[in-house]
Formats: C-alpha cells, sequence, structure tokens
C-alpha cells in the first residue's frame, strides 16, 4: 500500500513517514499543495494524508482538484483547524476522514488503514480470502486461524491482494502500489514475492493470468 | 422623555408661535375693528350734533330750540339716545329721552370752539354712553354752547361682540389648519428618521446586514456613515478572528510534533509531556472558541437559517461515523431563523451532534420545533446516557466521563458558553430513545 503525505512542516512529515514506514506502507512525501497535487495526479496512491494549510496550493483546492480530475484515493485530512466550518468544507470538498492537531500516531495509523479498507470496499477491519484472514489493524496473518509470519514486503504483497479480491492485477498496478516513488522497481522481486505467499500460505491462492497478472479469489 | 423628542420640541414650539401669533393678531384685528366702529358710530352722532345746531335759534340774547329732532330713540326715556346744549357747562336744553336725568358734564371734557371731541362716558342709571360733543358760537349769542349727543354704547358692544365671535371661530380655524400642517409637517420631514430607526432594528435583529434604500440629502451621509461603520466593525472582527485562529493553529503543528517525539520516549516524561500537551491543546480550543464567540456576540446583521448549520453538519458526521453504521434523522423546519455567527452555531450545534454520535448505539435523532421566541434543538441518542448527578458536571466543567471515548471534553462546556452568549440555554435531560437529550434553546429572529 502506497500513501502519499502532503505537510509542509517537515519534523511533522519526517514522524508520519516514519510511523507510516514502520507499520508497511511505501510512502511519498510533499511539502507543498503544488507538488501534493502533482503526485496525486500523476501516482496511484492507496491513501493520502493531506494537510489543509500548505504553501502554494492550499488543501481543500488540491482536494478539490482531485476529486473533479476523479482521482479517487481515500484523503486523511490532517489540520490544526478544528472548527465545524472547516470540517464541513473539508468533508464536502471529498475528504474521506479528518483529523485534527495535535494527534496520537495510532490514532493516525487506524484512520489511515480504515480509510484504505473502506475505499476498497471492505466494512471490516479483519480481511479474509478463504481460510487466509489479514487483520488490517494489526498486520496479523493467519491461515486456519494460526498465525503466519510474513517480511515487511510479503505483507504489502498480500495486503494489496486481500484488499483487491476478485480482480486482475498487473505486475504494474502491483509495483506502483508497493514501492514508493523512488524505489528501484524491479518486477523480477514480485515474481519472488508470489512465489514466497504461495509457499507459506496456499498454492493456489494467487493465480497467475499469463500477460494479464495476478488475481486472488476465495479457493472453491 | 418627551423633551428629548425633536418632533415633541418641533411641534411644542410651533404650536406656541401659533397660539401666541394668532392671540395677538385677534386683539390688533379686535382692537382696530373697534376704533373703526366707534368712528363710524361717532359720525352718525355727528350728524345729529348738526341736526340740533340747524334747531337752535337766538332769540333776544337767548338760546332756544326752535323743534327738538324727531328720532323716537331722544324720546324714550333713558334710551341711551342722549342730546343736551349746554352754555357755560349749563345745560339750556335737553332730549326727553333724559327725562328728569341730566349729563354729568362736569365730568365730561368740554370741547374747544371749533373742536369736535368723542368720548365714552356714563350715562344717567349707569349705563354706558358713546358721546361727540362740539362747541360753536352762534351769532347774536354771547357765550358759546356745547352740544353734546349720545349714543348707547350697547350698539358697538352689540357689534363688537358679535365681531369677535366670528374673529374667534375664523382664527381657532386658522390656528388648527396651521397645528395640524406643523404635525404634517413634522411627521414627513422626520420619516426618514423612522425610517432609519427601522432599518438600524432590522439591522440589529439581523434582518438585514446593512442600511439600504433612499435617504433625502440631509440624511444619506449619516447612513453612509453607519454602513461604512458595520463593515468596519464586520471587518475588524473578522481580523480578530483570522489572528487568534492563525496563531491557534500555528500552535498546533507543533505541539503535535512534540506529541509524537514524546511518544518515541516511552517512560515516564512522556506521560508528563502528553498531559501537558492535552492541557495546552484543550487551553487553545476554548480560548480560540472564547475569542471568536466573544467577537461575534452581539454583532449586529447576524442570522442563521438552522436548517442550513443542522443539514450539512448531519452530512459529515454520517461520513464521520460511517464504520459505526449510526442513522441521524432530522424533521427539518422552515424558515427557522436565530440570531447568531453561523460559524459560532456550527460549533455549538457540531458538539452537540457529534457527542450524540459518539455515545449512540445506532441512532441519533435531532428535533427542531419553535415557540413564540426561540428556536428548540432537541438531540438525542440512543446511548448509555448519563446519570443525574453527573450531568451538572459535565455542563459546567466539561469533563469528560468516560476518557476511553476520544475527543475534548470541553465539548459541552464550550456549547453552554457559546449559547449563553447568545441568550440561548442548553439542558441535559434523559432521552426515551435511552441515551442523553440535550436541549438547545435559542432566540429567533424577531418577526418584523
Amino acid at each position: 500500500m502506497r500513501i502519499l503525505v502532503v505537510e509542509d512542516e517537515l519534523d511533522l512529515q519526517n514522524q508520519v513517514k516514519r510511523v507510516l514506514l514502520e507499520a508497511g506502507y511505501s510512502v511519498d512525501v510533499a511539502s507543498d499543495g503544488e507538488e501534493g497535487e502533482f503526485l496525486g495526479d500523476t501516482e496511484p496512491y492507496d491513501a493520502v494524508v493531506l494537510d489543509l494549510g500548505l504553501p502554494k496550493v492550499d488543501g481543500i483546492t488540491v482536494l478539490k482538484h482531485w476529486r473533479q480530475n476523479a482521482r479517487d484515493m481515500p484523503v486523511l485530512i490532517l489540520t490544526a483547524r478544528e472548527s465545524w466550518n472547516e470540517k464541513v468544507s473539508g468533508f464536502d470538498a471529498g475528504a474521506d476522514d479528518y483529523l485534527t492537531k495535535p494527534f496520537h500516531m495510532e490514532e493516525l495509523l487506524a484512520r489511515v488503514r480504515a480509510i484504505i479498507r473502506r475505499s476498497a470496499g471492505h466494512a471490516s477491519p479483519l480481511l479474509e480470502c478463504g481460510p487466509v484472514s489479514l487483520d488490517t489493524t494489526t498486520g496479523k496473518v493467519t491461515i486456519n486461524g494460526e498465525g503466519i509470519t510474513l517480511t515487511a514486503h510479503e505483507l504489502k504483497v498480500l495486503s494489496y491482494f486481500m484488499h483487491h479480491q476478485g480482480r486482475v492485477v498487473s505486475q504494474t498496478e502491483l509495483i506502483e502500489h508497493i514501492y514508493d516513488q523512488d524505489f528501484d522497481r524491479d518486477s523480477n522481486t514480485i515474481e519472488v514475492f508470489i512465489a514466497r505467499l504461495r509457499k507459506k500460505l496456499l498454492p493456489d491462492l494467487i493465480k497467475t493470468h499469463r500477460g494479464r497478472g495476478y488475481s486472488m479469489a476465495p479457493v472453491e | 422623555m418627551f423633551t428629548r423628542s425633536v418632533s415633541f420640541r418641533l411641534i411644542l414650539f410651533s404650536i406656541a408661535w401659533i397660539a401666541i401669533a394668532l392671540v395677538a393678531g385677534s386683539l390688533a384685528l379686535s382692537q382696530i375693528f373697534r376704533t373703526h366702529v366707534e368712528n363710524t358710530f361717532d359720525k352718525s352722532l355727528y350728524s345729529h350734533i348738526e341736526e340740533l345746531l340747524s334747531f337752535g335759534a337766538v332769540t333776544d340774547g337767548k338760546f332756544v330750540m326752535s323743534r327738538h329732532p324727531s328720532d323716537p330713540d331722544y324720546v324714550r326715556p333713558l334710551s341711551g339716545w342722549y342730546w343736551e346744549i349746554a352754555i357755560n357747562g349749563e345745560a339750556v336744553s335737553r332730549s326727553r329721552s333724559l327725562w328728569d336725568q341730566e349729563l354729568d358734564l362736569k365730568n365730561m371734557p368740554r370741547p374747544k370752539l371749533g373742536e369736535l371731541v368723542s368720548f365714552s362716558a356714563t350715562g344717567p342709571r349707569g349705563n354706558a354712553i358713546r358721546l361727540s360733543a362740539e362747541t360753536f358760537t352762534l351769532p347774536g349769542l354771547e357765550d358759546e354752547i356745547t352740544i353734546y349727543v349720545s349714543g348707547a354704547a350697547s350698539e358697538i358692544e352689540k357689534t363688537m361682540e358679535e365681531f369677535n365671535e366670528t374673529l374667534f371661530i375664523s382664527l381657532m380655524a386658522l390656528g388648527f389648519g396651521m397645528a395640524a400642517a406643523v404635525l404634517l409637517q413634522i411627521m414627513l420631514g422626520l420619516r426618514p428618521l423612522k425610517l432609519m430607526q427601522s432599518r438600524l432594528a432590522d439591522i440589529h435583529a439581523g434582518r438585514a446586514e446593512r442600511m439600504v434604500g433612499d435617504y433625502p440629502s440631509e440624511v444619506e451621509p449619516l447612513v453612509k456613515n453607519l454602513n461604512i461603520l458595520l463593515e468596519n466593525n464586520a471587518a475588524v472582527i473578522a481580523r480578530a478572528r483570522t489572528h487568534t485562529g492563525n496563531m491557534a493553529h500555528a500552535l498546533k503543528t507543533p505541539l503535535a510534533i512534540l506529541q509524537n517525539e514524546a511518544a518515541n520516549m516511552g517512560d515516564e516524561r512522556c506521560k508528563i509531556l502528553n498531559e501537558q500537551i492535552a492541557i495546552m491543546k484543550e487551553l487553545i480550543t476554548r480560548h480560540l472558541s472564547r475569542a471568536r464567540a466573544a467577537g461575534g456576540a452581539g454583532v449586529p446583521g447576524l442570522a442563521c437559517d438552522i436548517n442550513d448549520i443542522i443539514t450539512p453538519l448531519k452530512r459529515t458526521l454520517e461520513r464521520i461515523y460511517v464504520d459505526r453504521n449510526i442513522t441521524i434523522t432530522f424533521n427539518a423546519v422552515a424558515d427557522l431563523k436565530v440570531m447568531g455567527e453561523r460559524q459560532d452555531l456550527e460549533e455549538i450545534l457540531g458538539n452537540l451532534m457529534d457527542n450524540a454520535c459518539k455515545w449512540a448505539r445506532s441512532s441519533v435523532s435531532i428535533i427542531v420545533r419553535r415557540n413564540a421566541h426561540n428556536a428548540i434543538i432537541i438531540i438525542e441518542d440512543d446511548g448509555p446516557g448519563v446519570p443525574e448527578d453527573k450531568m451538572e458536571e459535565i455542563l459546567s466543567r466539561g469533563k469528560r466521563l468516560d476518557e476511553a471515548t476520544p475527543g475534548s471534553g470541553l465539548g459541552l462546556n464550550i456549547v453552554t458558553e457559546l449559547a449563553e452568549l447568545y441568550n440561548g440555554t442548553l439542558n441535559l435531560g434523559h432521552s426515551e430513545m435511552g441515551g442523553l437529550a440535550a436541549t438547545l434553546e435559542l432566540p429567533l429572529i424577531p418577526e418584523q
């Protein structure tokens, strides 16, 4: 899962980035509205953490611009502005959640997980696919109730498939959502991760669609 | 109070002036008319003097009357119409009407030769009479003779009475007419002021934001300046709010950074830091709300439709609590306008509605009503509710009852403060749905 953090205060930006990285997300950062808007326009993010008081272009304008251009990734507004008036205009501009500063990092993480899950159409934080289940809150993976240990990258790949079950995901899409902007992308590593997941979980959990990509669906 | 009224003063002075002018005018007119009537009367008396003179003759050095005037007035006893001819103050002949009396010649002026005098005097039996007298010399008569002719003064008085009566009636009519004209003029003249007054009342009641309409050139600068004042006032408040807001927001990001760094320390110090940061956050929130509210309350020209506030809040809360499947029902009542600044009302209602959603199991109900003076907003939830003895506490101190529920415990405290600023009230009670029922009353914009 790849997240964009748009925040002009660099200390806070680093803190948020660090926490999200620790939680297993890939993170891109932008320090002003213009850069944030461009990244959101061009890169496929699974969620955005957006400050409102940004240099160059303010957050609400950026958010409205994305929504007008059918960029529908979930957006969490992270702002010092806590009046109801500002909350209403944030949600009306297309925000999915709203968190006011100062905040607890656990709260931020919980909300980021929730908006990603909701935008993929899952109501419960526990994602299941046949015997495999993923708790999005803790990142714990089980098969038939038994805990499985996965590496950070394996978890990222599994998590993306679990969120988008029943749909063919191309290798490019997978790479875009798993690695951040600056990562040296190599499609071979994806194949390695998928092979390891099949081995650790179920052999036919992830199907290969030749030339198109992979899909995950409950095993019949 | 009346003495401070411009209309009262104008009316008082105008009417006093009209009254003085009319009284003085009527006295003058009456006097002029009296002179005229007396002159006419005197002229007729004079013609009798001439008649009497023509009847007089001198025989053997003595004055005799060849005959008496035929006018019956001079015959009827004590009619007031008399004549008397005197030589050296002694009556030599007199009219029959004098009967056995004489004119009191001693107390009357005796005209010099050739002089005609007219005067008022008292006749026999004390009746007022008007006299004319002239002194002549007759050939063959050594002494000068003086002829006195009188008429009843009552005739003059009668004419005067009639005249005065007519004069009084006409002047009264004129006076009333002028007073009415003055009233009308003042009413019309001061109408722009009345209009201004009602427009200002509109602004104060929140029905208008600035003074509109055409005003006469004398009043227009005042209206213009009032509008400038209103705009300045609004601008100053907006600026003050922006500054307070900016400061509050600027403080929060460093607080967030501190809090996040503290979390990494992971010991006792982290706890202390977190507590202090939480206190600072609450203080910022509280003072920001207060500063904003203190600027907004009592500013004229603020009116908000309750529906326009609740509807977006409902929409927003439904998104915030989307995971909990909370149903918010709201019965909208059309045209429910209350006095107050929109953002403050949003804070009041937003906090109350948010509170209800936080505690609700599955549904929140918002009912809006009105009575004669207030809009009544009842916000209920089906949550666990609050015990009776704790209600006072949450209102007064804004204390969080359950620390496990996230969010500022100051919510209700701020709501109470804001509601009071707008002369509203907040009461907590038990809802039939099971949870808390918060009843907020806010004054409606008075009907025009």
